[in-house]
């Protein structure tokens, strides 16, 4: 049999001991803060673009090419919107 | 004239090494956030105990029921490093609010000419420190998936060969992933330095007292952007180390 994995563990009047870690499929939290994740719904949909484009413009100065930055722009594109649905299928 | 810099300016060099306001700053809340849990401490075992302590358990106690919320039985595991991370913001952001912070100003010399420069910047209102923290929290969430779920487990988010969608889909998951670090910075870093940018500006143009109300609103934005910020990473590792479908 494997070894338990210890953790340090605190509790709120900050007695600190040692415990084993809970199971994977222990209780989660409860989902009332997921929403926070909505708070940096404008980074999610436009740093994918920024880092297509910049990546498509590096692309094409090493190499020489030119389609690399209308590559760039339409993965990014397609991170951006894939970020975006993720964000909303999971809220759910 | 408004003096407003959005890069932090070099008050000392020690050769190549630039010693920056917002670096002091950072030194000087960092010490006496030491001192304050040395405090602390102390008090826990004293037979009577000061009002500044029942202040100080309010606040972290509170801050572990709304953590609990989040992460449930992980807690116990995570609280230390995520509260440690919100009352440093915390006090980065509320000490760039003090007056004296960004007014008190010391002669320079830059590129062969004397130029002034304020002696403080709040701590947070410098990008460095902003984007130290975003990969501080990266790096936090990526260390407990691979702890939690395992090495080849966690990686298989991003790493999929089963199909090509899904191996397509966790190239995007990768790249959300990186753009964490650059939302957690640009966040933080944003409405700091908007909120000092705000009080100067207002300062600027009513000396006496309109500051005021503003001032109130940047103490509260200063405590909901550490709060957004450590929550964030909570919400973050409790997707991280959860078993993936």
């Amino acid at each position: 049999m494997r070894k338990k994995k210890k953790m340090y563990a605190v509790d709120a009047e900050g007695n600190v001991s040692q415990k084993e870690i809970p199971d994977k499929r222990s209780s989660e939290g409860g989902t009332k803060w997921q929403g926070l994740e909505y708070s940096s719904i404008g980074f999610y949909l436009t740093i994918p673009f920024v880092l297509g484009i910049g990546g498509g413009i590096a692309f094409d100065r090493w190499f020489g090419t030119s389609q690399g930055v209308l590559i760039g722009i339409l993965l990014g594109a397609v991170a951006s919107f894939y970020n975006l649905w993720k964000l909303v299928k999971e809220s759910k | 004239m408004l003096h407003i810099s959005i890069k932090a300016e070099p008050i000392l060099t020690l050769g190549e090494f630039h010693i920056t306001n917002s670096l002091l700053t950072v030194s000087i809340v960092l010490l006496l956030t030491f001192f304050l849990g040395l405090y602390y401490y102390r008090q826990m075992h004293a037979p009577k105990k000061s009002g500044l302590f029942y202040l100080i358990d309010f606040a972290v106690s509170s801050l572990y029921t709304l953590m609990k919320s989040v992460l449930g039985d992980k807690t116990p595991a995570f609280f230390p490093v995520l509260g440690a991370m919100f009352f440093f913001i915390l006090f980065q952001n509320w000490f760039g609010l003090v007056p004296g912070v960004g007014s008190i100003l010391v002669k320079v010399m830059e590129h062969g000419e004397e130029t002034f420069v304020p002696l403080l910047r709040g701590g947070t209102a410098d990008l460095n420190t902003a984007l130290m923290l975003g990969l501080f929290a990266f790096a936090f969430i990526q260390y407990n998936g691979i702890k939690y779920l395992g090495f080849f487990e966690y990686m298989k988010k991003f790493f999929n060969f089963r199909d090509p969608i899904s191996f397509f889909s966790g190239i995007l998951e990768l790249v959300g992933e990186f753009s964490k670090i650059i939302s957690f910075a640009f966040r933080l870093f944003g409405n700091i330095f908007a909120g000092e940018v705000l009080l100067a500006v207002i300062a600027f143009l009513v000396p006496v007292l309109a500051t005021f109300p503003f001032l109130m609103l940047e103490v509260f934005v200063g405590m909901i952007q550490a709060l957004v910020f450590s929550m964030l990473t909570a919400v973050f590792i409790s997707t991280a180390t959860a078993k993936h479908h």
